[in-house]
């Protein structure tokens, strides 16, 4: 596939040899100023996170060093109602911890509720208003899916270990007569400990640090039963093992790698969720591509853009030690 | 199949009724015959026969074949015209059968061997026939208009007509009222060819060495036409020359070219036809390449025909063509190997049988072969390193198909029982054999263990056949209706279709040589072409109807307007058209033509992929009206022509634009061409080409912002979001208008016993407009130390001069 791309490539760059290049000002480019939310509910999740950017003229000065709105604004209105109560969402920063490095800790800002004050149900239907100021008002509403998948059903297979990475396989069974689209993660999760003495020559676990790596591209994240009704659902990852060998002489102190686990989620998501995410994916795929139609991206926010998406998640472990 | 052999019997029987009912007319006198070439026995299609002073006439078929018949014998006077020639006057009393067949004399050499110096010429008059939307160029005007990189392409050409638009820059597909480049069937003396593209687009595999005629039907379409909706572009091949043997050829910087026609036997029953063309840069850069590796890129055709004149009743005709382009790559720097090549092309062979069952009855018999194939294949050897840094051997090989191949008979009667009728009756049964994808890899470790991916789709099989009557009727002298119907179906695996198409022109010619013309024409198209560029990349992929992938279909309404001067050898035609397509085939947004990502994981996911094809398709409806005026000169010191479209094309498709109607891509204003051909003396040809059109419809960007993905289980992922666009509304944005001017000049000089040699010097984009090619996002620093976001256009061409040389002999 690769090699047919640069193959045309190839070709395509022999004309480009040809070819000239100018600043357009010829066309106008119409900027409609909206906000940006995204937002994803689940019944078994303990935290519900709104973030809320605005969206950036594709031409102009740049206005920050992204050139983009990456940090979720302070100033919006959150509202979210479930038909029966209504809450207002608070702008808050939560820490971060980076499951790298210490020094890698970083802020979340974003608008955050407990579940415990505000429970999300499978089946039940949600609407969350946005506003800010300057910006048009926000209205969107999402179903949490009924049914998730059957835990008995869904399995992880530990796989080939290759020198450096696993090949964890995630099967699971659809659901026979329905539609169903699925949001999945698969991820091999560790913690570093590193032992040695400390000053007072007293040996003791000096750090300890979690590390998660994922093992699914984000292409194989969203799935169809389209033409698969019914049947098992096998899909390998690929993540960096991490192992460190004790050293010969471990005088001066050492590592090891503990509580090795595999861990998978199966989501249930709705039609309009899986649609949004796989056109995301292909509008990235196809950026750069001067022949491709664009992706147009199907969000589900009046009067702004992103999603408000819910999933019903099921998760299995599996521990590496046993 | 049995329900077409039916309507087969059905036509004729209506054709038994018909012919009883024409019987039962008065005596009647008829001469028929064929109409050739002087000096090369090619025969002429498309000659107008009448009788002067009188309105009776007919046009010989592309067979070179007519016949006339008259209710009394009196001595009357049969003129033959044909643009380019000298026209013929017989002076002469019918007797109750006769056979005149006639050769007409090139104009060129009447001016030089004759000194006849005169614009005047006769020529087929435009108000004078019931067709509609048609045209046709003379191949020594294509051979005349400056030509990029001096490729002469008939295309491109045709891209010069109201009513015909090109794509992008430089490219030679072609979009013909509104309809798609899917939507026009190209046909090699019978044959479909399916890619009609070299290098990327750029150039068309047709070369005007060997092609007699070249014919565009854009609406009005004769029953006798079908299986695209917009438009036929009908080419013929000359037979050969009878008389003597006959070459020319010509290099130019691209690639270079020849020619050869002659008798084969003595009696000069038989002749033949060879012409090839071939770019041959990589002939001159290749013996500098390290003798371990090749490499490079070159495209060649050749069409072949040959024939026998068994006598006044029965012809065969043998003709093929052949071509392919072809990038390859080779390293063998052992023990590391490479070796890739990318290769496509057409081949099509057409085995006709004229045979003349009377004076009245025409007929003939097509088989027909073509097959289009891309393939891509590649091997490679390379070490792969182990965690211990030792090295092992890696084989790896791609090979990547897709085609489409059919074979089909053909059978077309002209039945002229009288004055006032001339029938056309035939069927079609065309076997196609779709290969959409077939797509492996082999991976085999240095432990020989393999890895084996095959996404591979079932060849599929598709019949479709088309069955036609049409008649000419002239019911008073003035007035002139081709009215037809046309019976074609379509089957493949559970999938059938069939329909009827209604077609019907009306002409009714007014004093001062006016005429108004009307038609109406239903058209199927069975066959698809997924595309996502437009430009005729060898990675598009035919593919057939099937339950969920519905037919196309048009409906097509035209009125118009034809003027002749025949003093001054001009014609001027002003039509006006409303079409509406539905079930027209979209690619959906972000998909591949080559090999979607959905194909990749269904690929490992094992699923079963024969229909992941027609998950890419996504179909709606186009509707698309317009004015076309045009004022053409095909004969004279001072030819070509003036052609302005004022057009509006619009599409609507549930999968796209959240369903809501958009501008097609090709959607455009305003079409202007004008082409001039100065034939300044007999050594000296000067041509120029302006073209302006409004610029296509396209979606840009309006506004960018960051979106994540959500990984269920995961909060920390959360926070790598990617950057997302919001396009608006499909195709709102109108990218800048297109203007180009080229010249040519070319130098002619006679030699001895006829040779002669043509040198010719031209300019693309004389004024080095910078047209657009297509539209991106770029960023720059500013002083400041602020970054900014601009659009950019890129272009191809600029200024091109270039310089081909060219002989006959």
């Amino acid at each position: 596939m690769t090699k047919i791309a640069s193959y045309i490539s190839l070709l395509l760059l022999v004309v480009t040899l040809f070819s000239c290049e100018k600043e357009v000002d010829d066309i106008v480019i119409p900027y409609t100023k909206q906000l940006v939310v995204e937002t994803y509910l689940c019944p078994q999740d303990s935290l519900i996170q709104v973030r809320v950017t605005s969206n950036e003229p594709s031409i102009g000065i740049v206005t920050n060093s992204y050139g983009i709105a990456t940090m979720s604004m302070s100033n919006a209105l959150v509202i979210l109602s479930d038909g029966e109560q209504r809450k207002i969402i608070k702008f808050s920063k939560r820490k971060q911890v980076s499951p790298y490095s210490s020094e890698e800790n970083y802020y979340l800002y974003g608008y955050f509720l407990n579940t415990k004050e505000f429970p999300i149900r499978a089946g039940k239907t949600y609407t969350l208003t946005v506003t800010a100021p300057d910006y048009p008002a926000t209205k969107a509403t999402c179903t949490v899916p009924e049914s998730k998948v059957d835990k008995e059903t869904i399995q992880i297979i530990k796989g080939s270990l290759a020198t450096t990475q696993w090949h964890p396989k995630l099967t699971w069974k659809d659901v026979k007569g329905e539609e169903n689209y699925y949001n999945i993660s698969l991820y091999y999760t560790f913690k570093t400990e590193y032992r040695g003495p400390d000053l007072k020559g007293v040996w003791q676990i000096v750090t300890s640090e979690a590390g998660i790596y994922p093992a699914l591209f984000e292409r194989d994240a969203y799935l169809s039963d389209y033409g698969l009704d019914g049947q098992v659902f096998t899909k390998e990852g690929s993540a960096y093992y991490y192992d460190l060998a004790i050293p010969a002489d471990t005088s001066f102190g050492y590592a090891v790698v503990r509580n090795q686990k595999i861990v998978a989620n199966v989501a249930a998501i709705s039609k309009e969720f899986y649609t949004y995410q796989v056109k995301l994916i292909k509008q990235r795929d196809s950026q750069g591509n001067p022949f491709a139609e664009p992706v147009q991206l199907t969000g589900n926010i009046e009067g702004g853009l992103g999603f408000f998406g819910a999933y019903n998640r099921t998760e299995v472990v599996l521990d590496l030690k046993k | 199949m049995k329900l077409t052999l039916l309507n087969l019997l059905g036509l004729f029987a209506c054709l038994a009724i018909l012919s009883s009912s024409f019987a039962q007319s008065p005596e009647r006198f008829t001469i028929s015959g064929y109409v050739k070439e002087e000096g090369s026995g090619e025969l002429l299609p498309g000659v107008s026969v009448y009788v002067k002073g009188q309105t009776i006439g007919t046009q010989t078929n592309k067979y070179g074949f007519y016949s006339i018949s008259f209710s009394k014998s009196e001595e009357l006077t049969l003129v033959y015209s044909f643009v380019g020639y000298q026209q013929v006057l017989k002076t002469l009393k019918p007797p109750k059968r006769l056979e005149l067949n006639v050769s007409l004399q090139p104009q060129s050499q009447v001016l030089e061997e004759v000194k006849v110096v005169s614009d005047a010429f006769e020529q087929q008059k435009v108000s004078e026939t019931a067709q509609m939307s048609q045209i046709s160029v003379p191949i020594q005007q294509i051979k005349s208009i400056p030509a990029f990189l001096g490729e002469k392409d008939v295309l491109k050409v045709l891209q010069l007509m109201p009513g015909v638009q090109k794509g992008r820059e430089g490219n030679a597909g072609i979009y013909v009222r509104g309809g798609g480049p899917d939507q026009n069937l190209l046909i090699l003396d019978d044959a479909p060819v399916y890619n009609a593209y070299h290098l990327l687009g750029f150039f068309s595999v047709f070369n005007g060495d060997a092609l007699k005629s070249v014919e565009l039907t854009k609406g009005g379409f004769p029953a006798r036409f079908g299986g695209r909706l917009s438009s036929v572009i009908e080419m013929q091949m000359k037979e050969g020359n009878r008389e003597k043997l006959r070459g020319e050829g010509g290099i130019g910087i691209l690639s270079a070219r020849l020619a050869l026609d002659g008798p084969l036997t003595k009696n000069k029953k038989m002749s033949f036809l060879f012409s090839g063309r071939r770019m041959y840069g990589d002939l001159f850069y290749r013996p500098f390449i390290p003798s371990n590796q090749d490499g490079g890129y070159y495209f060649y055709d050749a069409n072949f025909k040959i024939n026998y004149d068994f006598g006044q009743k029965d012809k065969l005709y043998l003709s093929s063509y052949l071509g392919q382009d072809k990038g390859f790559v080779e390293d063998n720097t052992t023990p590391e190997t490479t070796k890739g090549q990318l290769y496509w092309g057409n081949s099509t062979a057409t085995l006709r049988w004229n045979h003349l069952f009377s004076e009245r009855l025409f007929a003939n018999t097509s088989l027909i072969y073509s097959d289009y194939f891309f393939n891509t294949y590649l091997a490679k050897k390379a070490y792969q390193y182990d965690a211990n840094n030792q090295k092992s051997l890696r084989k790896y090989e791609l090979d990547y198909q897709s085609g489409i191949r059919d074979m089909g008979v053909k059978v077309d009667i002209d039945y002229l029982p009288n004055p006032e009728h001339s029938l056309k009756m035939g069927f079609q049964v065309t076997n196609h054999r779709f290969v959409p994808r077939s797509f492996s890899t082999v991976d085999i470790d240095s432990a020989a263990n393999i890895f084996l991916n095959k996404l591979s789709i079932d060849p599929i099989d598709a019949v479709e056949t088309g069955l036609y009557l049409e008649d000419t009727y002239r019911p008073l002298s003035n007035l002139r209706i081709n009215a037809g119907l046309r019976w074609a179906t379509f089957s493949s695996g559970q999938a059938s279709y069939g329909g009827l198409e209604p077609r019907l022109s009306v002409a009714w010619t007014l004093p001062r040589d006016y005429a108004l013309k009307a038609s109406y024409a239903t058209m199927n198209q069975f066959v698809h072409l997924l595309s996502n560029t437009g430009v005729g990349l060898p990675t598009d992929r035919w593919v057939p109807s099937t339950a969920s992938v519905l037919p196309q279909q048009s409906r097509q309404i035209a009125l118009g307007m034809a003027k002749d001067f025949p003093e001054k050898g001009i014609t001027l035609t002003f039509e006006g058209y409303y079409k509406t397509m539905k079930n027209v085939v979209n690619l959906r947004e972000g998909t591949s033509s080559l090999l979607d990502e959905d194909g990749l994981s269904s690929l490992l996911e094992g699923e079963k992929s024969n229909d992941l094809w027609q998950k890419q398709i996504t179909q709606g409806t186009s509707w698309s009206n317009g004015y076309e005026l045009m004022i053409q000169k095909k004969v004279g010191r001072f030819s070509g022509w003036l052609g302005y479209t004022l057009s509006w094309t619009k599409q609507q498709d549930p999968n796209l634009n959240g369903g809501k109607e958009f501008w097609a891509h090709y959607d455009r204003r305003h079409d202007f061409s004008l082409v001039g051909i100065y034939k300044a003396s007999k050594r000296l040809t000067l041509s120029a080409t302006w073209v302006y059109g409004t610029g296509n419809a396209i979606t840009l960007a309006q506004s960018r912002y960051q979106t994540y993905s959500n990984t269920p289980g995961v909060a920390y992922l959360q926070t790598h979001g990617s950057t997302a666009y919001d396009y608006g509304e499909r195709n709102s944005f109108r990218a800048a208008a297109y203007h180009r001017l080229d010249l040519s000049v070319q130098l002619h000089r006679k030699m001895k016993k006829g040779h002669e040699r043509t040198w010719e010097w031209s300019i693309y984009n004389a004024y080095g407009q910078k047209n657009p090619f297509f539209y991106d996002y770029a960023s720059r620093q500013l002083p400041n130390g602020q970054s900014e976001k601009y659009l950019k256009q890129y272009s191809l061409f600029g200024f091109i001069p270039s310089f081909s040389y060219s002989f006959k002999f």
